[in-house]
């Protein structure tokens, strides 16, 4: 179990981050977001952590031949758990709703049970979809991603949200910035200066 | 507030995050698709920035409208959007605190110019993209396009090798020439073959123009020159001319050059031709050598006599030989490709018949038919065909040649008519000696009896008719012999009216007296050359069958003489009798005509329509014959139901007519010892007894030997021998020539039924004094006994020939 104050590696960029932070990936290129993902998960994994990927772009086969290339076994990781890869549609809309509540649920019992698994930690990179502005619950993501800032500093769950800024406007790409501290900017993780804690976002 | 405005800005009162948010706008833009999605990114970024009321963003003039500014300028900031020149619109910040934003507005007017850098550069990126598309597009068409036309060119390439091969491969093959002529220099190439195919060495000189000019026959070079010079000028396009070159062997060999224009300069002119060489040498030969018998078949066409017709494959006259003009009158121009108009209506299906034949075996067919003159005349054809067959299989054309046979069949008539006679003639001489003894004891024995009975007598008339039954038996004999020309013949310069009076004074007791007998005799009439006896046959067998046509219903027999003088063309009908001055013997009847079926069978022998017992049948043969004998000819004319007439012309002669002597109308009388010898019995009996009555003492004998022996032993006392002719033993001449002997100048008469050994040349020479054809009357052998007793005949004489027994009716 990492310690409170621990810095890791997100694996796509040279900076070490603190454990459990919240940040936002805006792309615009599937290689670069592709990319991004599969270190982010490989940093993870080969740290000891539990990771898991929400998204309908990356398959098994990508991953597993990505994985194989850094001499992790897919399978393997997947079978002990260590490895969760699912839709995001499948994550994120369950019922066919955008539910804030239990995807936070989800995030706290991940969490918990990555401690219980006796892994180093747990990490999430998942992408949001533009349908979730048309699910039931989506106009809540914001709120959701804001919770999320809130509920990392009790389940530091290492969180990284990817945005396709080319299936957003632009403005919900901003709003979207204001509720992450930190984004990934030319490939580097920097502090958001349109950050507004979720205590006042929220409030 | 307006404190607030007046208040300066200084670089203390700019918040690092604010400016942090500004370059984190710029630093996101490059993430952004579009300008939509930008500046609503940068808008809502924007209004972050202290003292910012509102944002908005216009688009530049002619866009899609975009939020206006609020209408109160001071309180708004406008930045422009703008790089070289290019304006995207601007931004429009409503300031709601002047102090407070200024300190940002150069770097939002910063952020603009970013703004209108990406947008320019994405632009820029779009067209250079489209422009590279578009490039990529052309480059991408142009290479489709260049595989196009190098797959085609390939292709063709592959073609023309594959072309190019088989050329050469079919060049070799049909050992054709190439040539190819560069017209500016005059240089010509010739292939290898153009050369050996002259019979010189591939190599053996260079070829040119010039070169050609020698090549060519002298006879060619005009035509061919000619030709090739018309195909540079731009006219026909290709050109094909035969000529002769001269070989090696410095003999002329035919070659076809085909030649074609390959390439022309800017102004059109030709200048280059290629083209083939072709050796022909046998074909021209073989056209020649067909040429020649085409030339010999129409030299013979148009000089044989027989008339020869061509047809073409649809049945059109397409030549006609000069013969065929000459014979049917009809010339091909005449004609005009129409049908011939020469066949029959009787003859047509016959001519179809057999033209399906030539059809159907090719020929050669033979047939004989008859065709039409132009000018009417229906002549005897014989037709031999044959068809010629194109190569497809179909009919090209019908080769018929016509022989005119009509005389030829007119003369196979005639034989086959003479032939008959022949026959007849054989058979009848074999019977007449012994029919005449016959009829001989008849005649003489009835003369006896009516000598010896009163007219009165019942038994006499009966006698009578005995005896004119056997003089017409006789006369039948007689008419036989006559016409198979087995008796001889006493022609001598005759005038026909006597004749005919005489003639027609008979006809008058024999025919009914509802027939009435019209004569005319011209005046001038002409003599002609005949044996009077057979003319008087003819005049009687003529009317006798028109009086026999007539006796129903009467009529009118008329019967005229007259001179007739025949031109060429009105001679030809007449059976062909010479131009020249006849005498017609006319025999014309009211009758009941002649079938026109039988009309051709009239003269054939032993035909008759007659009932039994009113005629032989022999009559018209008869005087067929006789007319022939004459030189003459005869002609029937008859209508069913309006008569018939009989014309018969015999040549006339400018000699005197002889006058017959008058008959004896007494018998005359002797004492004379005669010896009399035949083998028949009978006849000698009669002889016996009618010489007896006459006066005469008579010794008879039945056999020559015994004969002989009596004139052996008593010599003087025998006046006069009468011997038959044939007898066993020894003949009536071998007889008369041992008499003669054994008393020379002893009178003596030969009696002949018929003989065809005895003539009066041969008589005189044998030393016979008369000799007398059985049967004869009584006054006849009173007058032939008493002539020779008297010393009146000479060695040869034959007795005078009897008329026919209705002459004494």
């Amino acid at each position: 179990m990492y310690p409170q104050d621990a810095m890791i590696s997100l694996g796509f960029t040279n900076n070490k981050t603190p454990v459990g932070t919240h940040i936002c990936q805006i792309f615009s290129d599937d290689d670069e977001r592709g990319e991004a993902l599969l270190k982010f998960l490989v940093s993870g994994l080969s740290a000891g952590e539990r990771a898991a990927c929400f998204s309908e772009k990356m398959t098994a086969q990508t991953v597993r031949a990505f994985f194989a290339q850094e001499g992790l076994s897919y399978e393997r990781l997947s079978s002990d758990g260590a490895f969760n890869l699912s839709g995001a549609h499948e994550v994120y809309f369950q019922d066919n709703r955008f539910d804030p509540d239990r995807m936070l649920g989800v995030l706290t019992q991940y969490y918990q049970d990555s401690l219980t698994m006796g892994f180093n930690g747990a990490r999430v990179i998942g992408e949001m979809t533009p349908e979730v502005q048309q699910m039931p619950g989506g106009e809540r993501l914001l709120e959701y991603e804001s919770r999320v800032s809130l509920l990392l500093r009790t389940h530091p769950v290492t969180s990284v949200c990817q945005y396709d800024a080319r299936a957003f406007d632009g403005a919900t790409i901003m709003d979207v910035l204001k509720v992450h501290p930190l984004m990934v900017v030319r490939g580097s993780v920097v502090r958001n200066p349109f950050f507004i804690p979720p205590e006042e976002f929220l409030a | 507030m307006t404190s607030d405005i007046l208040r300066t800005p200084t670089a203390e009162s700019l918040s690092a995050a604010t400016l942090g948010q500004i370059a984190l706008i710029q630093s996101m833009l490059f993430h952004l698709p579009d300008a939509t999605s930008i500046f609503s990114f940068v808008c809502r970024g924007l209004a972050a920035v202290p003292g910012t009321a509102r944002i908005g963003y216009r688009p530049p003039p002619g866009e899609a409208a975009g939020e206006a500014p609020p209408n109160h300028p001071p309180a708004v900031r406008l930045f422009p959007i703008y790089v070289k020149n290019v304006e995207y619109g601007e931004l429009w910040i409503e300031v709601a605190d002047a102090l407070a934003f200024e300190p940002y507005a150069p770097y939002i007017e910063n952020l603009s110019f970013m703004l209108a850098v990406i947008l320019e550069e994405r632009r820029q990126r779009r067209l250079i993209q489209a422009h590279g598309l578009e490039l990529e597009q052309r480059v991408h068409e142009r290479t489709e396009q260049l595989q196009r036309e190098i797959e085609i060119r390939a292709r063709a390439e592959a073609a023309l090798k594959s072309s190019e091969e088989r050329l050469r491969l079919a060049m070799e093959a049909t050992q054709d020439g190439l040539w190819d002529w560069n017209v500016q220099t005059g240089e010509v190439y010739w292939n290898p073959r153009c050369y050996t195919m002259l019979g010189y060495a591939s190599d053996e000189f260079p070829m040119s123009i010039d070169r050609w000019f020698e090549l060519v026959h002298p006879e060619d070079r005009e035509d061919a020159w000619s030709r090739v010079q018309r195909t540079l000028q731009g006219e026909g396009g290709s050109f094909e001319i035969e000529f002769r070159y001269a070989t090696r062997q410095n003999e002329w060999r035919w070659i076809i050059s085909r030649g074609k224009p390959a390439e022309w300069d800017n102004q059109g002119r030709v200048l280059r031709v290629v083209g083939t060489h072709v050796d022909i040498n046998e074909r021209k030969a073989a056209e020649q050598a067909i040429a020649k018998s085409e030339e010999r078949l129409r030299t013979i066409f148009e000089t044989i006599p027989d008339p020869v017709v061509v047809y073409d494959g649809q049945g059109h006259p397409k030549y006609l030989n000069p013969a065929f003009t000459r014979i049917f009158g009809w010339t091909h121009e005449a004609l005009k490709d129409r049908p011939i108009p020469f066949v029959p209506d009787d003859q047509l299906e016959l001519t179809r018949a057999k033209i399906k034949e030539v059809y159907e075996i090719g020929g050669p067919v033979r047939f004989e038919t008859r065709r039409l003159t132009r000018d009417g005349r229906t002549l005897d054809i014989e037709i031999s065909a044959a068809a010629k067959k194109e190569e497809d299989g179909s009919w090209a054309e019908l080769v018929v040649n016509l022989t005119d046979i009509t005389e030829r069949k007119r003369l196979a008539q005639q034989l086959q008519q003479s032939q008959k006679l022949e026959a007849i003639g054989t058979l009848t001489g074999g019977i007449a000696h012994d029919f005449n003894n016959i009829l001989s004891i008849i005649i003489g024995n009835a003369e006896i009896a009516l000598d010896e009975l009163q007219s009165w007598h019942p038994i006499h008339n009966h006698l009578e008719e005995i005896k004119l039954a056997s003089l017409r038996a006789k006369d039948v004999v007689r008419q036989l012999l006559s016409f198979s020309r087995k008796t001889e013949q006493r022609k001598k310069p005759l005038h026909l009216q006597a004749l005919l009076e005489e003639s027609l004074h008979l006809m008058r007791a024999t025919i009914p007296a509802t027939i009435e007998i019209r004569s005319a005799t011209a005046a001038d009439l002409k003599t002609i050359e005949a044996d009077s006896t057979q003319i008087h046959q003819i005049i009687i067998n003529l009317c006798t069958n028109a009086a026999h046509a007539m006796e129903k219903n009467g009529g009118v027999l008329d019967v005229q003489l007259s001179n007739v003088r025949l031109e060429a063309v009105t001679a030809a009908p007449h059976h062909a009798l010479p131009p020249g001055d006849y005498v017609q013997l006319r025999v014309g009847d009211t009758g009941c005509g002649i079938d026109p079926k039988i009309k051709d069978r009239v003269f054939d022998p032993y035909f008759t329509t007659k009932e039994n017992g009113k005629g032989s049948g022999i009559g018209l043969s008869v005087v067929h014959g006789i007319v022939r004998n004459h030189k003459g000819a005869i002609i029937i004319e008859s209508k069913v139901g309006a008569g018939t007439t009989v014309k018969v012309f015999f040549p006339a002669i400018e000699a005197r007519p002889v006058k017959e002597p008058a008959a004896s109308r007494q018998l005359l009388t002797g004492s004379e010892s005669i010896l009399l010898v035949d083998d028949e019995r009978s006849l000698v009996m009669m002889l016996k007894t009618l010489l007896e009555r006459l006066g005469y003492r008579v010794t008879t004998a039945t056999d020559p030997l015994e004969a002989l022996a009596l004139i052996q032993n008593q010599p003087e006392r025998i006046d006069l021998l009468i011997t038959d002719m044939t007898m066993p033993k020894m003949t009536g001449e071998q007889l008369i020539a041992e008499a003669l002997r054994l008393r020379p100048g002893l009178p003596t008469i030969l009696c002949t039924g018929f003989s065809e050994r005895m003539n009066p040349q041969r008589a005189k020479e044998m030393g016979i004094h008369l000799y007398l054809e059985k049967p004869f009357r009584q006054n006849n052998l009173a007058e032939a006994v008493r002539k020779v007793l008297d010393g009146k005949t000479h060695a040869g004489t034959p007795a005078p020939s009897p008329p026919p027994f209705s002459a004494r009716r």
